[in-house]
């Protein structure tokens, strides 16, 4: 057999070219969801008091008189359960809070110069929080793809993002309740279009925090889909400032999915990493108490770490004969598969059949959940996931 | 949300790697990526263009609505509007403006309110 003549390579400049055409197809379709769904609707307005209450305090007699209030109005129960899940949720934003604040104090003399008023001065200061806040998670992104130093990384994000601006364009449906969508096929079906056609707020291009959350989060898998395995790790947990909650999922997800595929990373160090940025999260999580989550989360923390140090023991030379039954049966013919599929194939593979698995649990979940408590915001979220 | 970024630019590196290992000539490979991307983006480009001012405007518009609630009783509202005129009227009282948020709920606080410790 006549072997192929070597291959010309691109020139080094050319991957940089590709990464700035990647962040060019990122802001034209961000520019695009930003005009087509930017508005100062409750969550908008609520992000910037956010940044307000974070730097002058003083809102806590504000709250307590609303929370007075709230009660006598049509709906009162379910209005006060919103305003706590708000305002327990106050801190979860905290790098957006803090660029939404800086964003307002700079515009703030140039909008006093004009006499404006306020309105104009919080969406000029909203506007420009977010995209400063979309501009920090772009340059993650970009830091990430050269990072890999991998033309496939590079032209992948380029085409995978131009993929995902072609089908932001697409008419989107309004948005629905798990519960409004019918049977459990009629939501897994609606769940699966929600896939190719998001709309413009879940979108990787919009202007929340969990759009610029999803921007890091890709940045994530790509270091990890290079073997930068602490990296993601590291990164994951600096994304806390950017979406606490959201960075506590993508935690717990990057650590079942190497408990399962690739369980020899878990060497000193990265235990440590990891335990340091779950106790980090853990202790900033407000959320839990609100949505009464703790029973469960405490049984899923218990789970992982009993799991954890059977591994632990096993690796010292502990010969557990039913932990070996159970991984050479099962665990065994996932990690060989997941050898033969790569880091990238693996990954994805794991987190769908994670997805479908879990996903039974949260379409019960919301049907038997009374759909006025805030708790079934947080069966959404998972199934959302 | 999570799954579509990852899945389709996962996929992506995928098909790239594997067309690359098999192709003799990456440059058309990679030409033709770097045309779709731009083919791919272009109606995205064109609304970003055609409506280049809708966001602020809507969000100027619907911010303006809130100040005329300021500081009185508030009407009969939905939810979502009445938490967007509370947190409003919250971020313009901490912002400097007295006496703008206990108005609005209602005749049971004294106006004006006592000054706060």
């Amino acid at each position: 057999m006549i072997p192929h003549p070597p291959r010309p390579s691109l020139a080094p400049w050319t991957n940089s070219l590709i990464v700035t055409l990647t962040v060019l197809v990122f802001l034209t379709a961000y520019a695009r969801t930003f005009n087509c769904a930017f508005r100062g609707n409750d969550d908008t307005v609520w992000l910037y008091l956010t940044g307000v209450e974070l730097f002058r305090g003083g809102g806590a007699p504000l709250h307590e008189a609303v929370r007075e209030y709230l009660p006598a109005q049509p709906d009162g129960q379910r209005a006060l359960q919103r305003w706590d899940l708000k305002m327990n949720y106050a801190g979860n934003y905290l790098l957006p809070s803090v660029l939404i604040y800086a964003a307002s104090r700079a515009i703030k003399p140039i909008t006093d110069g004009f006499e404006s008023n306020y309105a104009l001065f919080v969406t000029l200061s909203l506007a420009l929080g977010v995209i400063l806040s979309a501009v920090v998670a772009l340059s993650v992104l970009r830091w990430a793809i050269l990072s890999c130093d991998s033309w496939a990384a590079s032209f992948g994000t380029l085409l995978g993002l131009a993929v995902i601006a072609a089908l932001s364009v697409l008419p989107e449906e309004a948005p629905k309740n798990l519960v409004d969508t019918g049977g459990p096929l009629q939501s897994i079906g609606y769940l699966l279009k929600l896939f190719f056609v998001t709309g413009p707020e879940p979108s990787i291009f919009g202007y929340t925090p969990r759009s610029q959350f999803l921007v890091c989060a890709l940045a994530v898998f790509l270091l990890r889909w290079h073997k930068h395995w602490m990296g993601g790790y590291v990164l994951t947990i600096l994304l806390s400032l950017l979406h606490q909650s959201m960075a506590g999922l993508l935690l717990g997800l990057l650590v079942v999915l190497d408990l399962i595929a690739r369980p020899q990373l878990f060497d000193r160090k990265t235990v440590a990493v990891v335990l340091l940025g779950a106790i980090v999260m853990f202790g900033r999580e407000t959320l839990f108490s609100t949505l009464g989550l703790w029973p469960a989360i405490v049984a899923l923390v218990i789970v992982i770490m009993a799991i954890g140090a059977v591994m632990a023991a096993h690796r010292y030379g502990k010969r557990l004969p039913w932990w070996e039954a159970l991984d050479n049966r099962l665990l065994g013919p996932v990690r060989r598969h997941a050898d033969r599929l790569g880091a990238i194939g693996a990954d994805l593979a794991i987190a769908w059949a994670l997805w479908l698995l879990t996903l039974p649990v949260a379409l019960v979940a919301v049907r038997l959940v009374d759909p006025a408590r805030p708790i079934i915001s947080g069966a959404r979220s998972i199934c959302a996931c | 949300m999570l799954l579509q970024p990852v899945t389709i630019v996962g996929l992506a590196i995928l098909a790239i790697g594997w067309l690359e290992a098999n192709l003799v000539e990456r440059r058309w490979l990679y030409a033709t990526i770097v045309v779709v991307a731009v083919l791919a983006v272009a109606p995205a480009a064109v609304q970003a263009i055609t409506h280049y001012d809708a966001g602020l405007l809507r969000a100027g518009r619907m911010l303006n609505q809130y100040n005329g609630l300021l500081g009185k009783p508030l009407p009969a509202l939905d939810i979502q509007t009445r938490e967007a005129a509370l947190y409003y009227a919250m971020a313009l009282e901490l912002d400097g403006q007295p006496n703008l948020v206990k108005p609005m709920l209602g005749s049971q606080w004294q106006w004006p309110a006592p000054p706060r410790q």
